[in-house]
C-alpha cells in the first residue's frame, strides 16, 4: 500500500469527521480510503462509458449476423489476418 | 479448469478467404469444448488491426451491420468490432491488475507486471514486442492460479520457434490444425 499525502481544508475535514462521529466510517482513514476509490471508480467509469454506449446491443446484433451468414463480415485485405498483425508486430 | 490462450491473429483467421488456418480457427472458436482465453494485449491488436482495416476498406460488413455501426463514434465502432471478434469465438479477456514497481533507484516506475516479465523472459525468446507480451500473459495467467496448456496461434514466426520457447519459457505453442488434433475437438 502507497500513503500519499493529501492536504483537506477545515470544511472538507469536519465533514469527514461527521462521518466518522454518525458511524459510517471507523476513522478518517478508512473514510478517505473508501471515498477515493469509489470516486475513482465512478470517474473511470464515466471515462469509458462514453465510448461504449450501446455496444452490446451492436455486438450482439454482429454475432448473431455472423453466425446465420457466412459472409456478413469479411477480411478482403491484399495480406492474410495473420500477416497483418506480424507486420504490426514488426513495428514495435 | 484447463484453459486455451488465444493470440490474436487465430479470432480474425477465419474472416479472410485467404488465411492458410481460416477453416480451423472457425473450428476452434466454433467449439465449447474449449475454454478460450487472452490478454488485454489483444484487444489492443484488435483495435489496431480493425482501425487499419477500416481505413483501407477492407473490413467488409453487410448493410445491416454497418447502420447499426454507425450509430457509434469512431472509438465505439472499433470496440464494437474488436468485442465482436472476441463474442464471436467465446474468448474470454482475463484483466491483469497486478502491479509492481520496478527497483532501479531513481529510475523506479510502477508498472504492470507483465511488462517486467515481458522484459524478463526477452533475451530467452528472440521474439517481437507483442509477441513477449503474449507469452508473459500466459506466464503471469498461470502465476495467478490459472491451467493454461497452451498458446494457439496462426503466426509462422512464433510457430517456427516453438521449441526454444518450450524449452526456455515452459509456454506450449500450437497452430489452431495441431490444436484440433490435440484436444480433439
Amino acid at each position: 500500500m502507497a500513503v500519499i499525502p493529501v492536504k483537506l481544508n477545515e470544511r472538507e475535514v469536519r465533514n469527514l469527521d461527521t462521518l466518522v462521529e454518525s458511524g459510517i466510517f471507523k476513522s478518517r482513514n478508512e473514510a478517505i480510503r473508501v471515498l477515493v476509490s469509489e470516486g475513482v471508480r465512478d470517474r473511470l467509469q464515466a471515462l469509458f462509458s462514453g465510448q461504449t454506449e450501446g455496444i452490446s446491443e451492436v455486438i450482439g446484433f454482429m454475432v448473431k449476423r455472423a453466425m446465420r451468414e457466412k459472409g456478413a463480415i469479411r477480411i478482403i485485405s491484399r495480406i492474410t489476418p495473420s500477416e497483418l498483425i506480424a507486420e504490426g508486430r514488426d513495428r514495435f | 479448469m484447463k484453459e486455451t490462450y488465444f493470440d490474436t491473429n487465430v479470432l480474425l483467421s477465419p474472416f479472410h478467404a485467404g488465411d492458410s488456418f481460416a477453416s480451423e480457427s472457425l473450428r476452434i472458436l466454433r467449439t465449447k469444448k474449449i475454454h478460450k482465453i487472452t490478454s488485454p494485449v489483444t484487444l489492443v491488436e484488435l483495435c489496431a488491426t480493425i482501425s487499419r482495416l477500416r481505413r483501407e476498406g477492407t473490413l467488409v460488413l453487410e448493410k445491416q451491420i454497418e447502420d447499426s455501426l454507425n450509430r457509434l463514434g469512431p472509438s465505439g465502432q472499433v470496440y464494437a468490432l474488436a468485442l465482436f471478434f472476441l463474442s464471436f469465438g467465446s474468448v474470454k479477456v482475463a484483466g491483469m491488475d497486478t502491479v509492481a514497481v520496478a527497483p532501479f533507484d531513481d529510475l523506479s516506475f510502477v508498472t504492470l507486471l507483465e511488462f517486467i516479465e515481458a522484459c524478463r523472459i526477452a533475451p530467452f525468446t528472440l521474439l517481437r514486442s507483442l509477441d513477449n507480451m503474449h507469452i508473459a500473459a500466459v506466464k503471469m495467467m498461470r502465476r495467478q492460479g490459472r491451467i493454461i496448456d497452451y498458446l494457439v496461434t496462426c503466426d509462422k514466426g512464433i510457430l517456427g520457434r516453438r521449441e526454444e520457447l518450450k524449452r526456455a519459457v515452459d509456454v506450449s505453442v500450437l497452430s489452431p490444425a495441431e490444436l484440433i488434433e490435440s484436444m480433439r475437438v
